[in-house]
């Protein structure tokens, strides 16, 4: 998956930024990979076997003692440095900062790879060896702390950025983050089941983006677009109900992920502490900036008056080899979520029992199912759907009503815009820290100065200085007899000094000196 | 004298034939003597095909063996025999030459005859290194191998070639001496020379005849052997022969010095070192892990910030022999294959990766990175070998560089997580150096006017680099094929090492009824058991 | 008492080798023809060898002990009788090529040899005396052969001037030693009362002196790059490998015999193999002049040989078994050392063209694409003096540290490594500038120097014997082994 994604987003690769982005998005995984290696060593060194099945039903694992707060066990660990693997591969803090850069690669592979299926592989991973993670509660929290900060922390980037595909790619990361924090506080099934939705509409947007990228003519940038909406109106329909979707509003596929997402966060517990609402209320906040920069995203695409050169640009509808697929999306995205409509939904949650035989009979799903009363349930489901209708109403007031104040806010957040539209500054930080200390260090320590200077230098010093000797040595030939004679007189003094003179001579001689 | 034939006579002089018969041509008909070196190329790896069936699946001990008299004062005897190490580090030799020899068809051009001629005597010293089990012997191979690789170096390399070369004969002739020394005294001490022999008194207390060396003796020893091998490995700090070795040598210089060469030195330490002083080598395990680890992290950091791309390559193996020291001195049964097996996936991917260099050498004879840039437009075919080269050597999984490097580090891991943890972060840099580099010369717009008309790969490049890839993919999918074959002969050493603990790091814990088989006796203890680990570790 | 015809066997060569020195003289007058003399040289130089059988076959003591005839001096014969006859070979085109005459050349050849054979047999101190000035005297003479040329002459002044002083050393020692031990005869000199004699200690130690400086061995060395530089090249390969090794024959023979002689000596040879070793590699280290360079290489092995001498009277001392081997590593040595230098210096003799004008080593450049088969065999001498395997100088060397580490030298086995690797870099720089430099274009315009048969014949039986003996040195070492190597 690694070459896979390395090549693809390196497609145009005389692109710098291509090819940057992809070598980035092969060197962030390793750094994941390195994690995830150890975690597997780790997990050899216990259970000496790497087999999935062997590992969870080994008698080991059943008689491993639940690793609670406090005892950082071999588990935990072993979770951690697995996670990171996971962080790697589905962009997690800190090592999301591949796949917006990501979005270089060709649109429909960042629709594929790096918003339905590859980045997901990190969730799969969590899930798959959740009968470890449930094992390891420190892991598990940091998983959900991690999630829940990545899917804040990415949502707060999409805000404010203008790139069409970037904003869906944050989004993405913020999404995935969701995930992880379903998986986090126990609710895998919670987890899956919003990865499956979260493929049909995020796959969507993508391809409307695509359509809409093409009907401008290569265009990615929002601000100069706007008033699509009647030009290309099938896309308009589409990317809308993904939107819909995707910001969590009934009866869309995404509203019942989330949903049950935001209800086993405020379910959840660690060592007592009731945890769980400081991630709901994250977790809420997040759903609110979805669905914000989403209809930001709408807005400026397709309301308002058009921003880019009408004579220049003549907007077209993509042809239908393109909308098809979309219109399948829509469709999924809609009906997607009721597969698993919660209980006060009546119908009857196919999902969860779809993957009871893998998940069930986890004390924590046990305490989870138990409490999820109706009316907690309805209570959050209400107040995640106000959210995502705030969101909306801001972005219709900033973007549609009055498109200034949108400007003014920005001027009057200007530290805060600004950051927001650098990404936190995040890989220029890297940069710095990271990367170009490490080829400084490379460069001038390690290579000119050790390599070349001290060893190598010491190396041919050597055999300098002896050729040194051997001049002086040379010198001694002065080719006049006298002095030769001298040299005889002088050797047969030293050799008849050594001999008598010599401190073991007549004696044993010492070991050693010989 | 032993069944089996005189296979491993052959494998010896078979070159040394040839070679023969290359002096006896008239030097001007080039084409001719290219034929003839390569058809004794090859004929030389048939033969050394035949091993393999020599080498039962986990069977332990030496095969093959060849046994008489040669010098009687001091007693010096022709002792041949071959183990599952021996056995693939041999047939990479025989492989990497024909490919070398064909590598220099068209841009070896003047004293072509000799540049044949050492090329073959280069054979024969290494084979012969491999294969020797009399100390003396071995040692004599060992310097035998020095002459041809300094003329290839000195006599068909680049501007500063002579430097090069004779640094190199130096750098070796300085430990090998120390060798000599170390070699004379076991022989004063055991009154042989023979390997296997002495091999026993070492490990038979005084009372029964054996010889049990003292604490300071016995380091004494391990380290003039030791250093011996740790230059040609080479371990940090003792490296910077190979940088200029490699840049100023000839592509087919290169392929033999990194393919097999260095394969030498860690040879010889899995060999003697670990087998004849294992409370040293245990009590030196630490520090030359440490080096190990310095190296494969110092290594891979150098090679990123090589401009010139040959420089990056030898950098890069710096760090890709610590991880086979490394695996060597963890003293794991995994660890110890993995170590095998990075030989021989070294050998092969960074071998390509020369060969690939060299190829570029050859359009434009320039190894300045800045040169290039954009090569991916005019020559597609090259930039996806390469790619498929630098991906196997940057070890991803699949491909043999990941089986190696894995072993390695899962093995050392079992038995020393700091020491893993320290080198997985080369795992990570391999990525960076390679793909960085590889990013400067292929992709992007061309960015000089001179690469834009350079062509693709001939018709011959094309045949010798979809062998490599061949091999690589097959040492990346079929490792069994190997791992089932040396393990015995890992396990052999590690219980020359650890008797006492040696079997319990073979055999896991945890029985499944494949792995039952592994608790058996160590006597019995054969690769099905052995090879499991390999099986269990998800390369497949 | 008289001498008995049994006597005479016992120095036969010796006797030959003077009496055909001496037919040379007297046909002087009336024959011109060069290839004349050279066949009758040639002839007398085999006879003497051959002779060396015979007396080999009536092994014993001669003239009541004077010399000794037995396994040891058979060697040393053999070899000296081949030194001489390879030199004449490589000595015939040179004396045509400088208009020198020959006549006189043969004879004091065969007298130097003669001189050498005897100090090799003699088991007496005023004979080794004898034989040592006779090989001396006609040194000092062919080394001034070249009368024309200034350099010869003062090599020739500067050999006898320091020679004649070493002699004086030598004799003075003699002197000391008879007035210690009462005898001249080696094998007298065993009262233990010797062990305690500053007397005799102080004789052996001028002996020594005396015997240091006809084999090179620092600090007596200094004569040697001068005097092997300005003597006519044949004549320098006689030097570097015959009198080099009749000297150290009786150094051996005198240390293996004399029981208080090998009473804590090997400090002496200790410290003199260190100082030697490091003189000569460092010394040839920056040398550009191929003869010089060899001339330095020679002072090097004669360091690699006192390693030897020190292992052999260490063991002495302990009275080690291993002794013999160390013998016989000084014997193999002398023997691959005398095969590679002979072949080296013909090579030189013969490049050197009219006058030695090319001895630079730029005047090697290329050579390798001139004329390979030359430049090939100069590599495999140098091979061998470098010690790398399948060449007799690799079991040379291999026996010395053998024998050093066997008598716990390791100190001064590491050293000899160190020198070996500083060896390693200037012989390498003669190949490399053979192999890896283009000749020049005067050289190159010149076109091959020729080889006449006889001088090819040096080299092929040198090149010969040395891979021979480094593939298989069975013969020698089994022969050079036996326990009564020395007679007893």
């Amino acid at each position: 998956m690694g070459l896979s994604s390395y090549l693809l987003i390196g497609f145009y690769f005389l692109k710098k930024s291509a090819s940057d982005a992809g070598k980035k998005a092969f060197i962030v995984n390793r750094i994941g990979d390195f994690g995830f290696m150890l975690g597997m060593f780790l997990l050899f060194r216990a259970f000496h076997t790497l087999d999935f099945q062997a590992i969870f039903t080994s008698s080991t694992l059943q008689g491993w003692p639940v690793e609670m707060s406090g005892n950082l066990g071999t588990l935990t660990f072993a979770c951690l440095l697995l996670f990171m693997g996971a962080c790697g591969k589905s962009a997690q803090l800190p090592l999301y900062v591949w796949l917006p850069d990501a979005m270089e690669g060709p649109t429909p592979v960042s629709a594929l790879i790096h918003a339905a299926t590859m980045v997901t592989a990190g969730v799969y991973v969590v899930v798959r060896s959740h009968d470890l993670f449930t094992q390891a509660p420190t892991a598990m929290l940091v998983v959900a702390i991690v999630g829940c900060a990545t899917a804040f922390f990415a949502a707060t980037i999409g805000l404010v950025q203008t790139d069409i595909k970037k904003v869906l790619a944050y989004s993405t990361v913020s999404q995935l983050g969701y995930m992880f924090l379903a998986c986090g506080v126990g609710a895998f099934s919670a987890g899956i089941f919003h990865l499956m939705t979260h493929a049909f509409f995020k796959a969507l947007l993508f391809l409307a983006a695509g359509s809409v990228i093409h009907a401008m003519g290569g265009e990615q940038e929002m601000n100069r677009m706007g008033g699509l909406s009647k030009k290309i109106r099938w896309t308009y329909l589409t990317m809308l109900t993904a939107t819909l979707a995707i910001a969590g509003f009934p009866p869309f596929a995404g509203f019942f992920s989330k949903d049950s997402i935001l209800l086993s966060d405020f379910e959840s517990e660690y060592g007592g502490q009731h945890v769980g609402y400081v991630l709901y209320a994250f977790g809420l906040t997040t759903a609110l900036l979805t669905s914000f920069y989403m209809f930001r995203l709408i807005f400026l695409t397709f309301k308002g008056k058009p921003r880019y050169d009408e004579h220049k640009v003549h907007v077209h509808e993509s042809p239908w080899s393109m909308l098809g697929p979309l219109v399948v999306l829509a469709a999924l995205s809609v009906v997607g979520g009721w597969v698993a409509a919660p209980a006060y939904w009546g119908g009857p949650d196919y999902f969860t029992d779809f993957l009871a035989p893998v998940f069930g009979g986890h004390p924590m799903i046990e305490a989870l199912g138990a409490a999820a009363a109706h009316s907690l349930e309805l209570t959050l489901a209400f107040v995640a759907v106000n959210a995502a209708v705030v969101g909306l109403l801001v972005a219709w007031w900033l973007y549609l009503k009055k498109p200034e104040k949108a400007d003014g806010l920005a001027k009057s957040l200007k530290p805060v815009y600004t950051t927001l539209l650098n990404k936190y500054y995040v890989d220029e930080l890297y940069a710095k820290v990271v990367v170009r200390p490490l080829l400084w260090i490379s460069t001038v320590v390690l290579w000119k100065a050790a390599d070349v200077a001290i060893i190598d230098g010491a190396v041919n010093g050597i055999a300098n200085e002896t050729t040194a000797l051997g001049d002086g040595v040379r010198h001694t030939q002065s080719g006049n007899t006298r002095s030769y004679a001298v040299w005889v007189v002088v050797g047969a003094i030293v050799i008849i000094a050594v001999i008598f003179f010599w401190p073991s001579a007549g004696k044993p001689v010492l070991g050693m000196v010989r | 004298m032993l069944p089996g034939g005189h296979l491993l006579s052959v494998l010896i002089f078979f070159p040394a034939v040839g070679t023969l018969a290359l002096l006896l041509l008239r030097g001007d008909d080039h084409k001719f003597i290219r034929i003839i070196a390569l058809i004794v190329s090859l004929v030389e790896f048939l033969f050394s095909i035949l091993m393999i069936w020599a080498v039962p699946v986990g069977s332990t001990g030496y095969h093959l063996e060849e046994y008489f008299k040669w010098i009687n004062q001091p007693p010096i005897n022709y002792h041949l025999g071959m183990d599952g190490i021996s056995l693939f580090l041999v047939i990479l030799t025989t492989f990497l030459t024909p490919i070398s020899i064909l590598a220099s068809w068209k841009s070896i051009e003047h004293r072509v005859k000799e540049f044949f001629v050492m090329l073959l005597m280069l054979e024969v010293g290494v084979v012969g290194v491999f294969l020797s089990l009399d100390l003396f012997l071995f040692f004599l191979f060992w310097e035998v191998m020095l002459i041809p690789m300094a003329f290839l170096i000195g006599i068909w390399g680049h501007e500063r070639r002579v430097y090069a070369a004779v640094k190199f004969v130096l750098y070796t002739m300085a430990g090998s001496i120390l060798m000599l020394v170390g070699i004379i005294w076991l022989y004063n001490a055991t009154g042989t020379f023979d390997l296997p022999t002495i091999q026993t008194m070492l490990h038979t207390p005084a009372s029964q005849g054996g010889l049990e060396l003292s604490q300071s003796t016995e380091m004494l020893l391990f380290l003039a052997f030791f250093l011996a091998f740790a230059i040609k490995v080479p371990l940090f700090p003792l490296h910077t022969w190979l940088p200029d070795a490699h840049v100023e040598a000839p592509t087919a210089g290169s392929v033999m010095l990194a393919g097999v060469l260095l394969k030498m030195g860690t040879y010889g330490m899995i060999r003697f070192c670990l087998p004849l002083f294992p409370g040293a080598a245990r009590r030196a395990a630490g520090w030359v892990a440490l080096l190990a680890i310095i190296g494969i992290i110092y290594g891979a950091l150098v090679a990123m910030v090589q401009p010139n791309l040959k420089k990056l390559v030898a950098y890069s193996s710096v760090s890709h022999l610590g991880f086979v020291v490394l695996g060597i001195f963890a003293f794991h049964n995994i660890s110890m294959q993995g170590a095998v097996y990075q030989m021989l996936a070294h050998g092969i991917s960074t071998g390509a990766l020369f060969l690939l260099v060299g190829m570029l050498y050859d359009r434009r004879h320039t190894f300045e990175i800045s040169e290039y840039g954009g090569l991916a437009t005019p020559m597609p075919k090259l930039a996806a070998f390469f790619l498929f080269v630098a991906l196997s050597s940057l070890g991803l999984p699949m491909l043999n560089g990941f089986v190696g490097e894995y072993l390695v580090l899962l093995g050392t891991y079992q038995r020393h997580w700091g020491w893993a943890s320290w080198a997985a972060l080369g795992v990570i840099l391999s990525a960076c150096y390679l793909l960085w580099s590889y990013q400067r010369v292929f992709f992007g717009e061309i960015t000089r006017e001179k690469n834009r008309t350079l062509p693709d790969v001939s018709a011959r490049e094309k045949w010798i680099l979809v062998t490599m890839a061949i091999v690589t993919l097959w040492m990346g999918i079929g490792s069994t094929f190997i791992t089932a074959r040396t393990a015995a002969a890992a396990q052999d050493v590690i219980d020359q090492v650890e008797p006492q603990r040696a079997y319990e790091a073979a055999a896991p814990k945890v029985i499944t009824p494949s792995e039952a088989t592994s608790q058996a006796k160590r006597d019995s203890a054969n690769a099905a058991a052995k090879a499991i680990p390999t099986e269990r570790l998800g390369i497949r | 008492m008289l001498p008995r015809a049994i006597d005479a066997y016992r120095v036969l060569p010796e006797l030959v080798w003077c009496g055909f020195g001496v037919l040379v003289m007297l046909l002087q007058p009336f024959v011109r023809s060069r290839q004349f003399f050279a066949f009758v040289a040639l002839i007398g130089t085999l006879a003497g060898t051959a002779a060396s059988v015979t007396a080999a076959m009536h092994a014993g003591p001669g003239f009541g002990g004077l010399v000794q005839s037995d396994s040891f001096s058979f060697f040393f014969r053999l070899l000296i009788g081949a030194v001489a006859f390879l030199v004449m070979l490589a000595a015939g085109p040179y004396l045509e090529r400088e208009r020198l005459p020959v006549a006189e050349f043969y004879s004091l050849l065969l007298f130097a040899a003669a001189g050498m054979g005897v100090l090799a047999s003699a088991q007496e101190l005023l004979t080794a005396f004898i034989g040592l000035e006779m090989s001396s005297i006609s040194s000092y003479v062919l080394a001034g052969y070249r009368r024309d040329a200034l350099k010869s002459g003062e090599s020739a002044m500067k050999y006898f001037l320091l020679g004649s002083f070493a002699t004086a050393f030598f004799l003075y020692g003699i002197a000391l030693v008879y007035g210690s031990s009462g005898t001249t005869m080696l094998t007298k000199m065993d009262s233990p009362d010797l062990f305690h004699s500053t007397l005799f200690e102080l004789g052996l130690a001028m002996i020594l002196i005396g015997l240091g400086f006809k084999v090179a061995a620092a600090p007596f060395q200094v004569w040697t790059p001068d005097v092997y530089e300005g003597a006519p090249t044949p004549v320098t390969a006689l030097f570097s490998a015959g009198p080099k090794a009749a000297a150290f024959a009786l150094l051996l023979r005198i240390f293996a015999t004399v029981p208080a002689a090998t009473h804590f000596w090997f400090w002496a040879f200790w410290v003199l193999a260190a100082l030697t070793m490091f003189a000569g590699n460092l010394g040839a280290l920056v040398q550009t002049n191929i003869k010089r360079l060899l001339a330095y290489s020679s002072i090097a092995h004669a360091g690699y040989i006192l390693v030897a001498f020190a292992a052999v009277t260490m063991m002495a001392r302990d009275k080690s078994a291993e002794a013999g081997p160390a013998y016989a590593a000084v014997l193999f040595y002398l023997l691959s050392y005398a095969l590679v230098k002979l072949g080296a210096f013909t090579i030189v003799s013969q490049l050197g063209g009219a006058g030695e004008k090319n001895l630079s080593l730029d005047d090697y450049a290329g050579l390798s694409q001139r004329q390979p088969w030359v430049a090939a065999a100069l590599s495999v001498y140098l091979l061998s003096l470098l010690g790398l395997p399948v060449t007799a100088g690799f079991f040379g060397k291999f026996y010395i540290f053998k024998a050093a580490v066997n008598s716990h030298l390791m100190w001064l086995a590491v050293i000899m490594g160190i020198n070996s690797v500083i060896g390693a870099y200037y012989y390498l720089r003669v190949i490399v500038v053979m192999y890896m430099r283009e000749s020049s274009a005067e050289a190159a315009a010149l076109g091959p120097v020729s080889f006449p048969v006889g001088v090819s014949a040096v080299l092929w039986i040198t090149v010969a014997g040395t891979i021979l003996f480094g593939l298989y040195p069975n013969p020698v070492i089994n022969f050079i082994l036996q326990p009564t190597l020395l007679g007893r």
